[in-house]
């Protein structure tokens, strides 16, 4: 008996090689480890891409990043994916800035200080895309007025939110921080002005009453600060306590704060109300 | 024309490629549901945002296959010798296949609008959201406009399928002009913004797009989901000047493939 004659027919010629080249595969493979990616937002496609990718419809584009910014880890995101976090959220912004998760989570999470141009970028977009809500234009303003260091503007921007509320309470709120930013942005004749105005706008009670002791007091400081400077003349030094004022007869007596506060003289001889005067003042 | 329609009609819904599509476009609804668990702020605007996105998606295949099925495949096969052999015109052909369609996009619209309508009002039941959708006048205002889109659309599709002698000419053409047409006012708006200030690709690019804006009509002037979505409504201006752009040029595409189609030999 011999033995049966080896003829190779294509199913063998085909599986064979095709199962050895598996196996030597997966060995080869078994020891490498595919290289560790970036967890979170390493890149950011262009913005035609993402419009094309959504099939033209720019909503959905907005829709598709605003879900991977949502689901971004932010406990584990390093500074260049919260820049390329920034980038994204403005690729949304400009997609549509109206979108509420986008302003709402760039307001914050984008508050680094390299990141905050992004967080107001998309955070106006958001305000003039969305006519009836003032949340964004709070959050513009804050940043405005704490990262920019500018409470003009700030204020402004509150201001422009109070007639996009019908809540009184929300409106007052905005109102009443406006008009403590004011105190800050502008000279103190200027800001007695712009919050009187505000005073006289508001309906009479008790937040008109309210306002108007802000405007009362900010009139006060505003003539303190004159006869500060009219001390300086007379006498060749600045005061060093309110009561200097009047002993030199430029006031009647020391002005009542209606809030109860009250003046000072800061370390360089300007008025002020109390609890804003640097330490170590009378 | 109104055995067209008829015809048209029985034929779109028979089909087995738009059972599959229509399918398709109910799980989009459902996609539009399950998106609103993305949003902690407005669950319900991104559940009828993206449900929007879906709905358009899914109508202009629809039509698409419908254009495919009604004209394209009548030419490809030479069925069509078998309707034009009846004392008809051409134009009745054409036009009655066209409103053919658009009356099977309105069914599906309006079948395709309810679900979503279900789908948001169930979507995050135990969140009540500052700013609340439009499901009235609204919403219903932005699904004629996603009607008036598909139907541009499916005028380009026919008529290529009129000159077409490959029968997926026209949904490759129709699928590409929709992308293309949709996109159009984000590329105008984009260079407009100045391309984030690379000027030199803005400089070079204005000028075709320029150009492309008079040969494509720019779709998202009819897409006024911003109504339903964050109360912005637009002006009865942009809408009657917008509806027109639309049905012009639906007129001008149907007006060429019909002169198309008289002169074709079908031999």
């Amino acid at each position: 008996m011999g033995l049966m004659p080896f003829r190779p027919n294509g199913f063998a010629v085909l599986l064979v090689p095709a199962l050895l080249a598996y196996v030597a595969t997966i060995a080869a493979l078994s020891g490498q480890r595919p290289p560790s990616i970036a967890p979170e937002l390493s890149a950011r496609l262009p913005l035609a891409a993402q419009v094309i990718m959504a099939g033209g419809d720019r909503y959905l584009a907005a829709n598709m990043a605003g879900f991977r910014v949502l689901v971004a880890d932010t406990f584990r995101m390093k500074s260049d994916e919260f820049a390329t976090q920034a980038q994204l959220q403005k690729d949304i912004s400009w997609l549509n800035p109206a979108h509420e998760d986008n302003y709402y989570i760039a307001a914050a999470i984008l508050s680094q200080p390299h990141l905050i141009p992004a967080a107001q970028y998309v955070l106006r977009r958001a305000a003039d895309a969305r006519p009836r809500d003032w949340t964004p234009l709070f959050y513009y303003g804050f940043n405005l007025y704490h990262f920019e260091k500018n409470p003009a503007a700030a204020a402004q921007a509150l201001l422009e939110g109070v007639s996009r509320t019908q809540d009184v309470a929300e409106q007052w709120g905005l109102q009443a921080l406006a008009a403590r930013w004011i105190e800050r942005g502008y000279r103190t004749d200027e800001a007695a002005r712009l919050v009187g105005q505000m005073a006289d706008n508001a309906p009479p009670g008790t937040f008109r009453r309210y306002m108007k002791f802000r405007a009362e007091r900010l009139v006060q400081l505003d003539r303190l600060k004159t006869m500060a400077l009219k001390f300086r003349d007379m006498y060749g030094r600045s005061p060093t306590r309110i009561e200097d004022l009047v002993d030199a007869r430029l006031i009647e007596r020391v002005p009542v704060d209606p809030l109860g506060v009250g003046f000072a003289i800061d370390t360089a001889g300007e008025p002020g109300f109390r609890d804003t005067v640097k330490a170590g003042n009378r | 024309m109104f055995e067209f329609i008829v015809s048209g009609l029985r034929s779109g819904i028979r089909g087995r490629s738009v059972q599959i599509v229509f399918a398709l476009g109910l799980v989009l609804v459902a996609v539009a549901y399950l998106s609103a668990s993305f949003s902690p702020r407005h669950p319900r605007t991104v559940a009828l945002d993206v449900g929007f996105s879906g709905m358009r998606f899914t109508l202009i295949l629809l039509s698409l296959f419908w254009v495919q099925d009604l004209v394209a495949r009548e030419i490809d096969r030479k069925i069509i010798l078998q309707s034009l052999s009846f004392p008809v015109s051409r134009a009745a052909f054409l036009f009655g296949r066209y409103f053919a369609v658009l009356a099977l996009v309105c069914l599906s619209t309006c079948i395709l609008a309810l679900s979503l309508l279900l789908a948001v009002a169930l979507s995050s039941p135990n969140y009540d959201q500052d700013f609340r959708v439009g499901l009235g006048l609204p919403f219903w205002v932005t699904i004629a406009g996603l009607v008036i889109d598909v139907s541009v659309v499916a005028a380009v599709a026919l008529a290529t399928a009129t000159v077409s002698t490959v029968s997926m000419l026209p949904l490759l053409v129709g699928a590409g002009f929709a992308i293309a047409g949709k996109a159009l006012g984000a590329a105008v708006d984009y260079l407009a913004r100045g391309a984030d200030g690379d000027a030199p690709f803005a400089d070079a690019w204005a000028g075709r797009v320029e150009t492309v804006r008079w040969l494509i009509p720019d779709l998202s002037r009819v897409d006024w989901r911003d109504w339903p979505l964050y109360g912005v409504a637009p002006s009865i201006e942009v809408i009657a000047w917008s509806v027109l752009m639309a049905v012009a040029y639906s007129a001008i595409v149907l007006a060429l493939g019909w002169r198309a189609l008289e002169n074709r030999e079908f031999g």
